[in-house]
């Protein structure tokens, strides 16, 4: 089955629990942005979608990021859009904060806490994982 | 069992070629190959440009030979494509550029493709660094 254009929703059967696995530090490369632009592609195909940050994707959350000194758009406020495509189930690694000294209080989003074991019931609770 | 492989990661990373291993490896063994996408720095293995020494592997060459004997989608991610001028004949007109370098048995299309591909496929695996 192909479709003609980005953006065009096909026939598709139920939704499947696809799970975003986010592992970059925001600006260390591209990937962060891309895993982002393939969520929101995503998120136009009806699909169960959430996102987990884990490792160093745990930067990714911290507000008053400034990118617009380094030239790149700002990622914190990329994810602060997400619940205007209908995205909120939202999860980060407790253990992966801890590890680099990140608290709550330095994370706008609102989400889900988890630690590892509660982590690791979530991934296997998916259909597919999508890493990045 | 039906497989999609999601590859991000450039000519010079070891990931791509496990990439091509995994799939060389699952179609020996009687296994479906849905999709191949290729998003961020993969896009870079859809020219036709790369001339690596003749002792070396040529790695596009050598996915579109396995897309040639298996019927396999071969599918640049077109924006990831664009930003590193990987480009159709058709991107190059509409972006006025004088040449154009997708391999022959690679398409670019959009992130529904890997979407699409997730969701027929039993497996996604995914290549990244």
């Amino acid at each position: 089955m192909m479709m003609a254009a980005e953006g065009n929703t096909t026939t598709m059967n139920a939704p499947k629990k696809l799970l975003f696995v986010l592992r970059q530090a925001p600006y260390g490369s591209t990937l962060a942005k891309d895993a982002l632009d393939a969520i929101l592609a995503t998120s136009a195909y009806e699909q169960d979608l959430s996102i987990a940050f884990i490792d160093d994707g745990v930067f990714q959350l911290i507000n008053n990021q400034q990118s617009e000194l380094i030239d790149q758009k700002n990622i914190a406020r990329i994810l602060s859009a997400l619940p205007l495509y209908d995205i909120t189930q939202l999860f980060v690694c407790a253990a992966s904060l801890a590890e680099r000294g990140i608290t709550l209080g330095a994370i706008s989003e609102d989400i889900t806490v988890l630690e590892p074991e509660a982590l690791r019931t979530l991934l296997s609770q998916q259909d597919h994982l999508l890493s990045f | 069992m039906i497989f999609s492989l999601a590859i991000y990661s450039s000519l010079s990373a070891q990931s791509q070629d496990s990439a091509y291993q995994f799939a060389h490896a699952l179609l020996s063994q009687g296994h479906q190959l849905y999709r191949v996408f290729f998003y961020h720095d993969g896009a870079y293995q859809g020219s036709f440009l790369p001339c690596p020494p003749q002792d070396e592997t040529d790695y596009t060459a050598r996915w579109q030979a396995l897309a040639k004997m298996h019927n396999i989608d071969l599918v640049i991610c077109i924006a990831a494509g664009l930003r590193r001028g990987i480009l159709d004949q058709r991107e190059a007109q509409r972006y006025e550029k004088a040449q154009y370098n997708l391999a022959d048995g690679f398409t670019l299309s959009g992130l529904g493709q890997l979407v699409e591909a997730t969701v027929q496929s039993d497996r996604l695996i995914t290549f990244a660094r």
